[in-house]
């Protein structure tokens, strides 16, 4: 018994002069450098040079990570990873659309905090878009976000300039809208929502700059000086980007497109994606109310022809050799490609249909490969998980497909470093 | 031996009220589990141990909202999946119930608390426990009340004291149940019961603040958390 009292006594000293915050000297059985390991699987980053798109998954709060090249050989094994995201660990807070930095190391995504029945009780349906959005930069070789930021309520786009230097968010901002309205405003400052621009390196919000209603798809021009965005008011608005960084209070111009536009509460035209031509000179912008596609004049920030589409327009590309379309459609499912003529006018070359299994509710499109393949997102029913699937261009056989998380609304390429 | 005894007695009550001595970082880890000191907040009153059993026996008679940490170090994800390492998931505690800030990785404190729950996973792979979120609350029939208390007992009492008065309770921070509720129910227009099982199933998710910890299915079943309804919130 002397033994076991003595260490009692030991034991009680021990404990009693343990201080978490102040620790007496310890004797560690494991390395300092491998501390935290654990069995989560590593990280797959990839072969230089490897092209992966990077989707995000709005409803299941994940981003997936998909090898284009398993995608376009059948899509098995395509899905080589999918992380979670967001900033408080149960909430649904809805990554929404993202970006990929030119060097293939960092996705930008956006926080909408908006996902109908994404959590609901007491206290209040958590995801009506009434908190503060986020954007988020996140680490592709681990995953992880490494710097998160505030912006306003419901992200919409976010996208980069070409050369990386700049990242703007633009804010679909409905719930700004309605409660205008409600106080019987229907245009005007109390209506307008503000595109962020951010340092992409620490991801400050170097302006919020007013902008229009609700707006959402977002394009840069080659050079990175201009963006054409989406305004829910029937408008388009092509802002100067160095007028805007330097506080120029006359940055944006704002285009009306249709000669009876409606309100932002109650839009004819539903503006929602836009498409940059390779040469800067035009804008395409996708109506989803109308089902319309109607070219701005960037130069000019004045309204081009519209064309009508087989259903409902939604997000797009133009082909790395600029002289093809591709627009995806919704209500009428499918991928809408034109030939992009003399002056930018547009010429149908064919509608390709997408069957609900293959591909439900198509969302954006990206050219690949020369141009011979298209990848597109495709939401499935807004409640379950999406796919993405990769198709030919010429004739529109899908080569592959794979299912991803819930509800994914956007795709962008990463060329692994 | 015996005139040697109490020198040695005395050696060691020295060197035990002095300055502490060395000592290895896994017994030290198995005490910063049960310490709610862990965290520097003056607003925390519990530790890994109020919502975590490490797979000793004493902890089998309570229902926990957290999984056991037992064999948690190999698991593939935590929280669900929400959690893609191991260090995420002790930081979202720390940061969400705890109020304190992530753990840096090679602190004596954070070194110590890995090699203990490293000591405690024996298994060099282990699957992941699933934790299922009701995330759209609807009410609940109200189930037996004796079965209720003994649910209280198992899940609540060691943060919230005795059902109606708190007694007990380790911070009077920690709200008096369901006393502290009715005010809420009644503003809201909520019935009681259905604030009650926002606030299990969610803890200080969901816009709803705090630092209670929420119940998963697996963690707590319907059947459990109706015979609590019928314990707290009795049929007139």
């Amino acid at each position: 018994m002397r033994r076991p009292a003595a260490l009692l006594i030991f034991g009680v000293g021990a404990a009693a002069c343990l201080d978490p915050q102040n620790l007496p000297e310890l004797r560690y059985g494991v390395a300092a450098d491998a501390v935290w390991r654990d069995g989560a699987p590593p990280v797959d980053v990839g072969q230089s040079g490897e092209r992966r798109l990077i989707v995000t998954n709005n409803l299941d709060d994940t981003v997936s990570v998909i090898s284009w090249e398993r995608l376009v050989a059948g899509g098995e094994g395509a899905e080589v990873a999918r992380f979670p995201v967001g900033l408080v660990t149960l909430e649904r807070e809805g990554p929404h659309h993202v970006a990929v930095s030119p060097d293939g190391r960092f996705a930008f995504v956006g926080i909408s905090n908006f996902v109908p029945g994404g959590g609901s009780g007491p206290h209040g349906a958590h995801g009506t878009g009434s908190a503060d959005g986020r954007a988020l930069r996140i680490d592709l070789a681990t995953l992880r976000t490494v710097t998160a930021t505030r912006v306003d309520k419901n992200p919409g786009d976010i996208r980069l300039s070409p050369d990386g230097g700049v990242l703007v968010v633009s804010h679909f901002d409905q719930l700004r809208i309605i409660d205008a309205a409600n106080r019987g405003v229907f245009a005007g400052p109390e209506v307008d929502a503000r595109l962020a621009l951010l340092d992409p390196e620490r991801l400050e919000r170097r302006r919020l700059l007013p902008l229009c209603p609700a707006p959402h798809g977002l394009a840069f021009t080659s050079d990175g000086a201009r963006i054409v965005s989406s305004c829910l008011s029937d408008e388009a608005a092509v802002v100067d980007v160095g007028a805007a960084l330097a506080g120029s209070d006359s940055a944006v111009r704002r285009v009306t497109l249709l000669d009876e536009p409606g309100t932002a509460a109650s839009p004819r035209c539903g503006p929602y994606a836009v498409t940059m031509s390779a040469d800067d000179a035009t804008a395409w912008v996708s109506c989803y109310s109308s089902g319309d596609l109607i070219a701005v004049d960037v130069a000019t920030a004045t309204r081009g022809p519209a064309l009508a589409l087989p259903g409902l327009a939604v997000f797009g590309d133009v082909s790395d050799s600029g002289d093809r379309l591709a627009i995806t459609t919704q209500d009428t499912d499918g991928v809408v490609l034109f030939d992009i003529e003399a002056e930018n006018a547009l010429r149908l070359t064919s509608f390709i249909p997408l069957s609900p299994d293959v591909c439900p509710l198509p969302h954006t499109a990206l050219f690949l490969d020369d141009d011979a393949h298209l990848a597109v997102v495709c939401e499935g029913d807004k409640r379950g998980p999406g796919r993405v699937i990769a198709m030919e261009v010429g004739g529109g056989a899908v080569l592959g497909g794979v299912t991803v998380g819930l509800f994914p609304d956007d795709l962008a390429l990463q060329v692994v470093p | 031996m015996k005139r040697l005894r109490l020198p040695l007695i005395a050696a060691t009550l020295t060197l035990a009220g002095g300055a502490c001595q060395p000592a290895e970082a896994v017994d030290v880890g198995r005490q910063l589990f049960s310490d709610p000191r862990l965290s520097r907040s003056e607003f925390n009153a519990v530790s890994c141990a109020t919502c975590h059993d490490d797979g000793t026996s004493e902890a089998e008679a309570r229902l926990l909202p957290g999984a056991s940490l037992a064999d948690s170090v190999f698991r593939p994800s935590w929280w669900g999946g929400a959690a893609p390492t191991l260090k995420d998931a002790v930081d979202h505690c720390l940061v969400f119930f705890m109020r304190e800030q992530p753990l840096e990785p090679t602190a004596p404190a954070s070194r110590a608390l890995y090699e203990y729950l490293l000591s405690i996973s024996p298994s060099a792979s282990a699957p992941a426990v699933p934790m299922t979120v009701v995330e759209n609350i609807t009410d609940l029939p109200r189930g037996d009340p004796t079965r209720g208390e003994r649910v209280y007992a198992a899940a609540c009492a060691s943060c919230h004291g005795d059902a109606f008065t708190g007694a007990g309770r380790p911070s009077p921070l920690y709200s008096i149940v369901p006393g502290d509720s009715e005010a809420f129910a009644s503003s809201s227009g909520f019935p009681l019961t259905t604030v009650i099982v926002e606030k299990v199933r969610h803890g200080a998710f969901f816009g709803i603040g705090g630092t209670m910890p929420p119940f998963s299915v697996e963690s707590l079943s319907d059947d459990d958390l109706g015979a609590l309804l019928g314990y707290l919130v009795p049929l007139e």
